[in-house]
């Protein structure tokens, strides 16, 4: 090294004393968040529109652009619902039948759609022989009066992860639309493609029954609201609204709503609830109806109720001081003193929130500053319990706990009747 | 590999790995702004263009791995333009003093030779053109490689070397034998 080189880089070892001001990175946080999200799809929408074309054009040399499928898709057993399968084996839905080449090689393959008024659901496969190292992420399907964004999806993939075979939901599409687009991206978004593809909506699947219903059950904190019921051959969807201010207080949600067919529950296949003016707008999501029904009703079996308690129990000192309150069990793990204050361990049942909790010592209360923690942990009866840890701003040792109340899912048991008489399909 | 982890997250549009990025290497990239900046102050401006920048960009950068010297880049181009801006010149001789300032107050222990020699290399850099100074600082003082500063100055990479190579001739030329240790 030359002495001019040495004399460089003793200054650069000089240079490297100079440290950013605290501050920088507190001003480069802020300056990240007030920077709105980027947008999706940053290339000119006539370049993705030439580029759909161009790979349209390849595809429809390749393929016959349209065909029903009046055969079942192969190779998508392991994935379906006993209720796909079924339509399947009968052959409902279309084919698409189209393929896509991805830049590093790999193929998509859209095999086939299944439509109805609840739900599309796409069949697809992803093969590369090379091994397949990215994910395909769907985004939504554009058409006339159409945007279907994806709902759920399942995959598997073959020993030699060549293969992909997989199933995507997405939310219905028009019976207008004569054509379909698929948006997806590939590789951690960094390509964004779609394909667009015909639709025939005659060959969509019939709705059985559509049916409003208004009716409305009152619970503790407020009302559920039920609006409509719509069963077609892939799902039996309710929609609804829920008005109930302790709603989101324990995770039950409204899975312990049932349908009830002929006095059996039908399986229940999933919930959505998206915040609205004054509560919840709420979708429950059950399997296809029976093909023959007499009776059909809802049944409130369980939903989030609130229970007034009151109740002061005497710590004893012990780790794991099993208590028994309005038949709910509660476990008091342990009670220690930390720099911080109290901290409280209690376990209880995984839908029980205790309300209004304090601790009293020498004739002073003590309300609960803040949780700490708390985690679904599994216990050894296989019941899965909420473990919370909580603090109150405290530095003497309680002898009593106190709690007002409990958030928990109380069984209701009320009934809505939708169909009483026999119909026939 | 840490940083090709949080390059793809913060492809995927995640803030905070994009700053837990820029964190790793912040003193590094405050010197950078700092030296074209001239003040602390213009230089956490460029910083902060930079993130917002590199926070819309970064799903065109195509290998992960070269996050840093593509993001000294666009850092650096955010400072050209910045100064532009505020239509000032600023010489990197003035900028130098900036990081002499900054180091003052860190420094206390400066013996008297090695502050004469520092006034050497300072008045041989000065005697430099601005491009031939700029590489030399840009590859000797932030350490980056010789194809990161061609992307930054807009010159192909061998007109980097020669700048290099040049200013470090007429730097030996010019004072080579004043030298003494």
């Amino acid at each position: 090294m030359s002495e001019i080189e040495n004399q460089l880089k003793k200054e650069k070892e000089r240079l490297d004393e100079v440290k950013a001001p605290d501050e920088l990175n507190e001003r480069l946080r802020k300056a990240l968040e007030q920077t709105p999200p980027r947008r999706k799809n940053k290339a000119p929408k006539w370049l993705a529109v030439a580029a759909a074309l161009i790979a349209l054009t390849f595809v429809s040399y390749n393929y016959n652009a349209f065909a029903y499928y009046g055969k079942k898709l192969l190779g998508y057993d392991e994935l379906m619902t006993e209720t796909l399968a079924q339509l399947n084996e009968q052959g409902s839905g279309q084919a698409i039948e189209k393929k896509v080449m991805l830049s590093d090689g790999t193929e998509l393959y859209l095999d086939g759609l299944l439509t109805d008024e609840n739900q599309t659901i796409l069949y697809y496969t992803v093969k590369n022989s090379k091994g397949l190292l990215e994910d395909t992420r769907f985004d939504v399907i554009r058409g006339v009066w159409t945007k279907a964004f994806a709902t759920y999806g399942t995959f598997s993939m073959n020993e030699d992860g060549t293969e992909v075979k997989g199933i995507q939901g997405f939310d219905a599409v028009s019976p207008f639309a004569k054509e379909l687009t698929l948006e997806f991206s590939y590789n951690e978004s960094s390509e964004q493609r779609e394909i667009t593809f015909p639709y025939n909506p005659k060959q969509a699947m019939q709705t059985e029954l559509k049916q409003s219903i208004h009716k409305k059950v009152h619970v503790d904190q407020g009302t559920i609201r039920f609006d409509s019921i719509t069963a077609t051959p892939s799902r039996t969807t309710i929609k609804g609204k829920v008005n109930v201010d302790n709603f989101d207080r324990i995770d039950l949600g409204v899975m312990g709503i049932q349908l009830l067919a002929d006095g059996k529950p039908i399986d229940w296949t999933g919930g959505s609830s998206k915040s609205a003016l004054f509560g919840q707008d709420i979708e429950i999501y059950y399997d296809r109806l029976p093909k023959e029904v007499n009776t059909l009703e809802i049944d409130v079996d369980k939903f989030v109720g609130y229970q007034k308690l009151n109740e002061t129990i005497a710590l004893t000192g012990e780790t794991e001081q099993t208590e028994k309150i309005f038949g709910k069990e509660l476990l008091i793990r342990k009670v220690e003193k930390t720099t911080e204050g109290i901290q409280v361990t209690l376990a209880t049942d995984q839908n029980v929130l205790l309300d209004g909790v304090s601790i009293q010592s020498k004739g002073n209360s003590t309300p609960l500053h803040t949780t700490l923690r708390s985690d679904i942990l599994e216990r050894e009866n296989g019941e899965l319990n909420n473990e919370r840890v909580l603090l109150f701003k405290s530095d003497e040792l309680p002898e009593t706990l106190s709690i007002e109340g409990m958030h928990y899912a109380k069984s209701y048991g009320n009934h809505i009747q939708l169909i009483g008489k026999k119909e026939k399909r | 590999m840490k940083t090709v982890r949080l390059v793809k997250k913060a492809k995927k549009g995640n803030k905070e790995a994009l700053l837990q990025l820029i964190n790793e290497q912040q003193d590094a990239y405050y010197r950078l702004a700092l030296s074209y900046m001239g003040n602390p102050h213009d230089a956490m401006d460029a910083m902060e263009d930079m993130i917002v920048s590199l926070y819309h960009s970064i799903p065109q950068l195509k290998k992960e791995e070269s996050f840093y010297s593509w993001s000294k880049t666009i850092l650096v181009n955010r400072c050209k333009k910045l100064s532009q801006k505020q239509n000032k010149i600023v010489l990197m001789e003035n900028a130098d003093e900036s990081l002499d300032e900054a180091l003052k107050i860190s420094e206390g222990t400066n013996s008297f030779k090695q502050t004469e020699q520092r006034l050497d290399l300072k008045g041989m850099l000065a005697m430099l053109s601005s491009d031939q100074r700029e590489a030399i600082e840009l590859h000797y003082f932030h350490d980056l490689e010789l194809q990161a500063i061609a992307d930054m100055t807009n010159v192909p990479i061998g007109t980097v070397k020669s700048r290099i190579f040049q200013g470090l001739k007429k730097m030996r030329d010019q004072f080579g034998g004043e030298w003494h240790e």
